[in-house]
């Protein structure tokens, strides 16, 4: 996982992105019981090129230099299936904006935070997501009230309902 | 009677692995992200190997 992080935070110094923060079960770890995973999720701010538009071509040359394999919808980089995807709602545009650094040994490292890995939960809504929830709500791992206003803010109240009436 | 086994030993059994569960619970909760991303990279592992073995 190490040498995945650094290469993150290498091409990010780059400029291959201007912002990028780790999501979904690696990030949930940081703050609840782990539970087992395939990939590693990055949510990214690609740069565009020239004309605008988002070239993955230029970052996916660089992950091979730098020792990363792309596999599929992954690059994979010391073992472990890294996806890289554009923020691609507005809630995980600010989710990646509001990350905290955390620290991996001496690294610090974009993670983001625990009401919105939340939310995106609810919005993703599979079986597995309404179980992330449960860990963070059952764990006190989420702040009540700033879950409350992300819910709210994004639409999410029905899903919110369907987990209570699932899982309360 | 000795503890635990006024319903039996199937209900003996049930509270020794529920205590074992939140045993195990409040360790994984303490653990650091290190700690926990290296039980990923083990469970993960561990999966690996089941599959290969499902295949042959």
């Amino acid at each position: 996982m190490r040498r995945a992080l650094e290469t993150l935070l290498q091409v990010q110094r780059e400029g291959f992105f201007d912002r990028f923060a780790i999501g979904g079960a690696v990030a949930a770890a940081y703050y609840v019981e782990a539970v087992v995973t395939e990939d590693l999720d990055v949510f990214a701010f690609l740069k565009p090129g020239a004309g605008g538009l988002i070239d993955l071509a230029p970052l996916y040359a660089r992950l091979r230099e730098l020792g990363g394999e792309p596999r599929d919808e992954h690059v994979v980089i010391a073992g472990w299936p890294v996806q890289i995807l554009p923020p691609y709602s507005p809630l995980v545009e600010e989710a990646v904006l509001e990350a905290r650094g955390c620290k991996y040994e001496d690294l610090a490292v974009p993670v983001l935070a625990p009401e919105y890995l939340c939310a995106i939960a609810l919005q993703t809504a599979r079986p597995k997501d309404f179980a992330r929830v449960h860990s963070f709500v059952t764990e006190n791992a989420v702040d009540a009230g700033r879950l409350r206003a992300l819910v709210e803010r994004f639409s999410l109240v029905l899903r919110w309902r369907e987990y209570e009436r699932r899982y309360v | 009677m000795s503890a635990g086994t006024s319903d039996g030993p199937e209900g003996a059994l049930e509270r020794y692995v529920a205590l074992a569960k939140a045993a195990w619970r409040r360790r994984a909760r303490a653990m650091t992200w290190e700690q926990k991303i290296a039980a990923i990279e083990r469970m993960r592992e561990r999966q690996a190997a089941i599959r290969r073995a499902r295949r042959g």
